[in-house]
């Protein structure tokens, strides 16, 4: 006799559900059967939560040892873009603990419809994180060779200028004061002029990339004291983009698990499959869901909202 | 809710009570999303208020920003993840990971008295000069 038959012998009614769902051969009964499987996703969770805590480690550490880089450098991170993350990632939770509500009772157009939504929610996501590493990589924030602070900061200062009479918080003006005085001091490398407008925007700020550069790009030869200290500024800030693309980037990769897994769920559904006569399959991958809701949750003011 | 032996029918004496898990009504599932969406607000607006003129030390913001981010993430786990219907096993494994995280905060000690203080510049907590 196989398992199968086995399982399909011992149909039970649980009572305390509006579905059936059937037990498994080892198991005594279903209450043990759904904690068993409950219990067993969050095992998974707590790898998940040990997996992202060395990383939220690395951040606490890195963020008591460079404060004021993180300050200067987390303006560069979009507010408004992260709010509404965040707005779309709980309203996909919200949905997805709807669709677990609604495979309890059995009612599947509804879980799929839910599904879908969470998973519209998901891709919405993931669009609004595509704008915001776009706009990084062209900042020149990407933390590789083309890394280039001065001229992310250029940017930054030249489309953010403080209000007359606003007292800038000094803290968050390391990086900038070292790099004004440098330009004072006329210890700057300039870009040579060319038809790329990137470049054309930062005549005024250094070029990192000095030895790719043209013959005609006038160099330091010996750095200043301001431009020795940007420059560990600007290594801080590289540590904290790091940490930004690794944290978020980890993040993005669960929400795109966290797709395929309701898809499947969804095709599971649609095909009447066996798999989903139960609820716990839609269970797991909420619970699943709303971790990846939790991460984002503690990310957002970590990254985002720095003050 | 069960005492004695928890779940596990077959291990526990006959007529032993049964933990169940427990799910809970549509409403609350609704009621956790507008809390967690006014505190989100209150995250966002929390970012423009500086606390440390009030208080005197720069950590406030950040303390506080955290113990909002904790309550959204107890809520989620309460309500969304149902672990507040959960049996007393469930309550154990959603707490052990979280526990491993809050034990990770030991490696600062590490740090926080190693003599040599030149690997390890807190900027944090002093005044800049």
């Amino acid at each position: 006799m196989s398992l199968k038959s086995m399982e399909n012998a011992a149909v039970v009614s649980s009572g305390h559900h509006m579905i059936e769902q059937k037990l498994s051969v080892q198991f005594e009964d279903l209450d043990q059967q759904n904690e068993s499987y409950i219990v067993g996703m969050w095992s998974f969770l707590v790898t998940e939560v040990m997996f992202f805590g060395a990383l939220f480690l690395a951040y606490t550490l890195y963020r008591t040892m460079y404060f004021n880089t993180y300050l200067e450098a987390h303006h560069f991170l979009d507010v408004k873009l992260g709010t509404l993350n965040t707005l779309v990632l709980l309203s996909s939770s919200l949905s997805a603990a709807l669709s677990v509500y609604y495979a309890q009772h059995g009612q599947r157009i509804k879980v799929v419809l839910l599904l879908a939504f969470t998973c519209l929610c998901a891709f919405g996501f993931m669009g609004i994180k595509y704008v915001e590493y776009t706009s990084k990589i062209n900042e020149g924030l990407l933390p590789d060779q083309n890394f280039n602070y001065a001229k992310a900061l250029t940017v930054f200062h030249e489309h953010h200028k403080p209000a007359a009479g606003a007292k800038e918080n000094p803290r968050a003006n390391v990086a900038w004061e070292q790099l004004e005085l440098a330009r004072k001091t006329n210890q700057v490398s300039f870009v040579t002029p060319t038809d790329n407008p990137d470049t054309a925007v930062v005549e005024s700020g250094f070029d990192n990339r000095v030895t790719s550069a043209a013959d005609t790009t006038a160099r330091v030869v010996v750095k200043s004291a301001a431009r020795e200290r940007f420059d560990i500024e600007a290594g801080k800030a590289k540590i904290f983009f790091s940490i930004y693309f690794c944290m978020t980037g980890l993040h993005g990769i669960h929400v795109i698990i966290g797709i395929i897994c309701m898809t499947t769920l969804m095709l599971l559904y649609l095909l009447k499959h066996p798999a989903v006569d139960d609820y716990l399959p839609t269970e797991m991958v909420g619970l699943y869901w709303h971790f990846v809701d939790i991460v984002w949750i503690f990310l957002f003011p970590l990254m985002y909202l720095i003050s | 809710m069960a005492s004695g032996h928890g779940h596990g029918a077959g291990f526990a004496p006959e007529g032993a009570p049964i933990e169940r898990i427990t799910h809970p009504k549509l409403a609350l599932y609704f009621g956790t999303y507008f809390a967690l969406l006014g505190l989100l607000v209150v995250t966002v607006v929390l970012y423009f208020i500086d606390l440390s003129k009030m208080w005197h030390w720069v950590g406030w913001n950040i303390v506080i920003a955290l113990i909002v981010a904790s309550v959204k993430a107890v809520l989620v786990v309460l309500n969304f993840m149902n672990v507040k219907g959960g049996t007393r096993l469930i309550w154990l494994w959603a707490a052990l990971g979280f526990i491993w995280v809050l034990l990770m905060g030991i490696i600062f000690l590490d740090y926080q008295f190693r003599p040599d203080s030149t690997a390890w510049e807190w900027q944090g907590l002093t005044d800049r000069k």
